[in-house]
């Protein structure tokens, strides 16, 4: 192999390796690589069907009918052979990049399930949303149709031209005698249409964000009386709209009837020299209407050489949105180690934890020892959420700070540390899912629907679950049952207890149930939890007379600890909070809409 | 459950023909402006397919004079040739632009229609279907109708006019040849149907699937939190990983539905051209026919087969729109609020406000949120209500306003039930300041004006009454730009933007619901002053607000569970032990905070 030749094979391979796609394409070869033969096929009968046509055509004259009926029987074989390669390379070549969006969306999903928590913080819904769907069906028309566009029109330029040149290097001069258009079109209204594209869609997304805005605001608008202004506004933004896409619609309506007339163009000339040296006999008939017939069949690949390259632009663009949020670290359990000791006794020793180089959480020598019951309490803003995703590491606690049964969390697998440690959430979230499957959920092995009963019973709410139609196979959410607040932080209790872990976090999750039936709740739960140890934080104090110890908090730092006695004898911040509470949390504003 | 998750609940799809019709006849205004355009378009639709049919004859003439070695005649013809290929590219040009400007302007106008029928219906209607829902009616099926009209109904009308017209000029050209290529075409009428009704099913499923997806990934993406803490990491891997399966499935089976259409059309194609080829060939030996036929119905034949797969993906659009225009028939159909009967007048000797007996209950609950409520508000009076969270205060004010009818007793509103008032009339002698303030885009005198006529020192004295002014001033003053939503101000400017308002349009009863809830710190004392200058002389209800303000208001009203259960003065309320005095002492509790 010359050194020429060398370089030139890597920089073939170098290219493909700068394809942005490569990585996908390469795990789905085979299909690509069966897809590129069979479109091969498909292209090289396209090539010769003009040519049999031609066969048949300059037989007539010459009165050899074998000839004609067998050009007729080969044309009707190759089109037959043709069409199925042609449902051959679509199911190859779409199927892949339906497999390469279906494995992109797991693996983002999955990838995001794993995100530190601090990200979600930083990111919306909506967007990742748009993530997993928008921009792997980019994806997806990138490395189906745009691939099989380009690779058609590359295949079809490069069959064709070679046959028209040894038929009559005269007439291919001619036929791509206004192709030097094309650059130019596309540059000069290819150009404009991007423009005018983006400035569209600009004006599409602030349209529909006002319709959004309206339909929020729709009470206010209403009060106002302004429901025709608003109209009057969302139809002026409209035609905005309308005008930039009628703009647009000039520019396109040229593109394309001036790249079909370019090809007609080289027909024509055609028809008119080609028939002349019909005339002249340098040329046969046949010859001229295969010409003919190729210049038309190039016409497709030329309109699609644009189409593929904006499929392939928006996937590239869509593939780094994608990669932007696939190469954030997901967190990882290096240090596998299980528990050592036999008990669960959970000890928070020097714990310096914040952002931005101040600590908001500062705490050091708290120990809740096995079967104990300890409540947190303090204002808003004292670092109790804080504390809690420390110890279930859904923030990571830095080294030496957090100790389950002698063990630092941060050397125990989140999975085991979140089997040590059941949590109830300030706000209860259950899925639009059967209450079995809510209840059970993320359990290595789901328990009887017995057991579940008998939890679901200790939190308080079987009698509301058995009143339902279905019981616990009802499904809850929008198009299911919908349960009251109190209902959905018991049935949170249930699923937290059914796991049946020896330490467990309630964060102040009764807030929307009364006070009495608060008060029963935890009472139950401390009867059936003998053994275990709870952390429970509540905003009204009325159940911290039932615990075995108080931490009080205040901006992060410990401000006591003791029992409601002591506490409430000797700790001024306990005292106003205990008697801000006890006058009833129902009085808080929290400014509902109107 | 899981808020995020609500708009993108999956929604049943029905559809008929009918819904198009009906559709078709709401637009009649619209079609009618846009006549001209609409018949240019049928115009250059039946022009072109004119030249469609004239383009192979010429090519078959010039050929016919090729072979004779007719020069001057194959110069007529390709001179012939040129002219159409030119006027064809203008045409198409024209038709393009015509029926894509037509196109945005229809869905302008449509657009338009249905914004304003949402923003006119009743407030609970908005309770029933979330923003996101109401968003896709007005963004996306909009969209996609004007897609059927600009890209597949015009495509469809245009293939099938040339295929109708090439089969008129094929039996025209030569009954017994166009008769046998034309024998199988009745296939391809069965392969456009068939196909196009299977993939309108499939692409069906596919949206379903995609729908179900997106449900899912809403609410899982929302309670990550959730799913960290309870270790279900793994299983919603899976439960994702099947949803995606199930769409991925159904993009394979559409995928499988689109392959077959090609070999059908193939083959169909095949038996055409051999049949011309053989069959043609034969009758040109016998000197039945010319070659110049032959080379004439090659065009031909090309002109039926080239738009099938066309047909088929334009057919099933067709089908698949008829969705988009069913569910804006459903919204067009949904009765909006009533804006025309009632002419009631203020009787100025009544009460301002008096409820009598009345018992509301919001459509979807069972509970009613206000029971058998009594009380009244005389003019120039003010009242305040307080109560808990969900105790019906803010129901009290939806009520005033109409947005809701009680299912009993009776609402005065200065001596004539409110059903007797014409909404607008009745909400613009209520000023409502809420929490959040409406603001449109503009400058600052159109936020204060909201559509009307004031003069500018009157404005000017208002603002600065409100001590809006000075935070405005600098900024431009009245011409100062406001963004849309009001971005560019902080809440309390904002607000001192709706007590402005007040002071502009001197409403006869002032509501203040919740307004001041959040509070910007830094404009505190200011923001009190100017609810003191709206309040002052006034009649007026005060929902939950300051304690200064209750205080300065000669009734209150305590409402618990939609109950009202006490009413007096400050000081007679104060006195006496109940819910007010929890009220007072949550109150002084919170002040004393730290």
């Amino acid at each position: 192999m010359s050194q020429l030749e060398k370089v030139k094979k890597l920089g073939l391979f170098g290219k493909l390796k700068t394809y942005p796609f490569w990585e996908l394409v390469k795990r789905h070869r085979r299909q690509y690589v069966l897809g590129l033969v069979t479109l091969i096929l498909v292209d090289v009968i396209n090539v010769v069907l003009p040519l049999l046509i031609r066969s048949g055509l300059d037989a007539i004259p010459t009165r050899q009918m074998n000839i004609v009926w067998a050009s007729a029987a080969g044309i009707l074989l190759l089109m037959s052979g043709q069409s199925i390669g042609r449902f051959m390379w679509r199911v190859y070549l779409m199927g892949a990049s339906n497999e390469i969006a279906r494995d992109l969306r797991r693996d983002l999903y999955s990838h995001l399930q794993r995100m530190p928590l601090k990200y979600y913080q930083s990111v919306k819904t909506g967007d990742l949303m748009s993530r997993a769907t928008n921009d792997v069906e980019a994806v997806r028309m990138a490395v189906g149709p745009g691939i099989l566009v380009a690779l058609d029109a590359v295949i079809m330029f490069v069959l064709i031209i070679p046959v028209m040149i040894v038929l009559s290097p005269r007439l291919t001069l001619y036929a791509f005698a206004f192709y030097p258009i094309a650059p130019f079109l596309t540059r000069w209204l290819g150009g404009k249409i991007e423009v005018l594209f983006d400035t569209l869609q600009t004006k599409l997304s602030s349209l529909s964000s006002y319709a959004q805005e309206s339909f929020g605001a729709i009470r206010l608008i209403k009060s106002l009386v302004l429901e025709s202004t608003a109209a009057r506004r969302f139809s002026e933004l409209s035609e905005t709209y309308a005008i930039t896409g009628e703009r647009l619609a000039r520019y396109e309506a040229i593109f394309s009837p001036a790249l079909g007339l370019m090809t007609n163009m080289g027909t024509f000339l055609i028809l008119l020299m080609g028939g002349k040296s019909v005339v002249e006999g340098a040329l046969t008939l046949g010859t001229f209407v295969a010409f003919q017939r190729f210049v038309v069949q190039l016409s497709w690949p030329m309109e699609a050489i644009g189409w593929a390259t904006t499929m392939h632009q928006e996937g590239k663009a869509a593939l780094s949105r994608l990669r932007s949020v696939m190469d954030i670290a997901p967190v990882t359990d290096s240090q596998v180690k299980r528990m050592g000791r036999g008990d669960h006794d959970l000890l928070v020793e020097k714990l310096k934890f914040g952002y931005g180089g101040q600590f908001d959480l500062e705490l050091q020598g708290l120990r809740a020892a096995g079967g104990k019951k300890i409540g947190i309490v303090g204002p808003v803003g004292s670092g109790k959420t804080t504390l809690f995703n420390l110890l279930l590491r859904l923030y990571e606690p830095p080294p030496g700070a957090v100790f389950v049964g002698g063990e630092d969390v941060i050397h125990i697998p989140r999975a085991e540390l979140r089997g040590v440690i059941a949590s109830v959430e300030q706000q209860v979230f259950l899925f639009s899912e059967t209450i079995e499957s809510n209840v059970s959920m993320g359990m290595a092995s789901a328990p009887s629907t017995e057991v579940i009963r008998q939890f679901i019973q200790s939190a308080g709410v079987w009698d509301e679950v058995v009143g339902l139609n279905d019981g616990v196979s009802s499904v809850l959410g929008e198009r299911g049952v919908n349960l009251s607040g109190g209902q959905k932080s018991r049935l949170a209790l249930a699923r937290a207890l059914v796991r049946q872990s020896p330490i467990l976090i309630l964060d102040d999750c009764f807030s929307s149930v009364d006070v009495e039936v608060e008060r029963r709740i935890i009472q139950n739960l401390f009867r059936v939890a003998k053994n275990t140890t709870v952390l429970i934080a509540s905003h009204r104090l009325s159940i911290m007379p039932l615990v075995d110890e108080i931490w009080v908090l205040d901006n992060g730092r410990l401000n006591a600890r003791g029992t409601h006695r002591e506490l409430l004898e000797s700790n001024s911040l306990y005292q106003s909070l205990w008697h801000r509470a006890s006058s009833s949390s129902r009085w808080e504003e929290t400014g509902q809409t109107l | 459950m899981g808020g995020d998750g609500s708009d993108s609940v999956i929604e049943a799809e029905t559809h008929s023909t009918v819904s198009l019709i009906r559709l078709t006849k709401r637009l009649a205004p619209s079609l009618q402006q846009h006549r001209w355009a609409l018949g240019l378009g049928v115009i250059l639709i039946l022009v072109t397919t004119g030249l469609e049919i004239l383009l192979p004859l010429w090519v078959g003439y010039g050929v016919d004079f090729a072979v004779q070695g007719n020069r001057a005649g194959l110069v007529r013809a390709a001179q012939m040739f040129l002219i159409i290929i030119c006027s064809k590219a203008l045409l198409d040009s024209i038709l393009a632009y015509t029926i894509q400007s037509t196109g945005q302007r229809l869905m302008h106008a449509l657009r338009g229609q249905v914004f304003e029928h949402i923003v006119r219906l009743p407030v609970a209607y908005f309770d029933k279907n979330p923003t996101g829902r109401l968003l896709t009616r007005v963004m996306n099926d909009i969209k996609s109708l004007g897609e059927l009209f600009t890209a597949s109904l015009s495509v469809l009308i245009l293939d099938v006019a040339v295929i109708l017209a090439t089969i008129v000029a094929m039996l025209g050209l030569d009954v017994r040849l166009g008769g046998a290529i034309l024998i199988t075409f009745p296939i391809v009428g069965w392969v456009v149907v068939h196909f196009g009704e299977l993939l309108n099913e499939g692409y069906r499923k596919v949206r379903l699937e995609l729908s179900r997806m997106n449900a899912f990934l809403g609410e899982n993406i929302a309670a990550i939190a959730t799913i960290q803490r309870l270790g279900a990491e793994k299983e919603r891997d899976e439960r994702f990983g099947s949803i995606v399966n199930l769409h991925f499935g159904a993009s394979m089976e559409s995928l499988m539905v689109f392959a077959k259409v090609q070999p059908y059309a193939n083959i169909l194609n095949g038996v055409a051209m051999a049949t011309l080829i053989g069959l043609g060939g034969y009758w040109v030996v016998h000197g039945r026919i010319t070659l110049g036929v032959v080379v004439t119905f090659l065009g031909y034949i090309r002109n039926l087969f080239q738009p099938v797969r066309d047909l088929v993906e334009k057919y099933n659009n067709f089908l698949s729109a008829r969705v988009s225009a069913e569910r804006i028939g459903v919204i067009l159909d949904e009765p909006g609020e009533d804006y025309r009967t009632g002419g009631a007048s203020r009787d100025p000797a009544a009460e301002a406000v008096s409820f009598r007996n009345v018992t509301f209950t919001y459509p979807s609950r069972h509970a009613p949120a206000i029971d058998r409520i009594s009380f009244s508000v005389g003019a120039g009076q003010s009242v305040a209500v307080v109560g808990p969270t969900g105790s019906g205060k803010s129901t009290l004010v939806r009520l005033i306003l109409k947005f809701y009818e009680p299912q009993d007793g009776e609402i005065l509103f200065w001596g004539h039930p409110l059903k007797d008032w014409n909404r607008n009339d009745l909400r613009s002698l209520v000023g409502v300041v809420h929490q959040e303030v409406y603001l449109v885009e503009g400058t600052l005198r159109e936020n204060l004006c909201l559509g009307q006529r004031f003069d500018d020192e009157y404005l000017l004295k208002c603002a600065r009454t409100c001590q809006l002014w000075e935070f405005v001033k600098e900024r431009g003053g009245l011409e100062m730009k406001v963004y849309e939503g009001g971005t560019n101000l902080s809440v309390g400017e904002r607000q001192l933007v709706a007590f402005t308002r007040i002071l502009v349009f001197n409403p006869e009863v002032v509501v203040l619901d919740e307004a001041t809830a959040s509070l910007d710190r830094r404009l505190e004392g200011r923001l009190m002053s100017a609810v003191a200058v709206v309040l002052k002389g006034r009649t007026s209800i005060v929902v939950a607000h300051r304690l200064s303000t209750i205080q300065s208001c000669d009734h209150v009203l305590v409402m618990d569970r939609g109950h009202l259960i006490q009413a007096g003065t400050y000081r007679e309320l104060a006195a006496r032990p109940g819910l007010f005095q929890e009220y007072l002492q949550f109150h002084s509790a919170e002040e004393a905070m730290p």
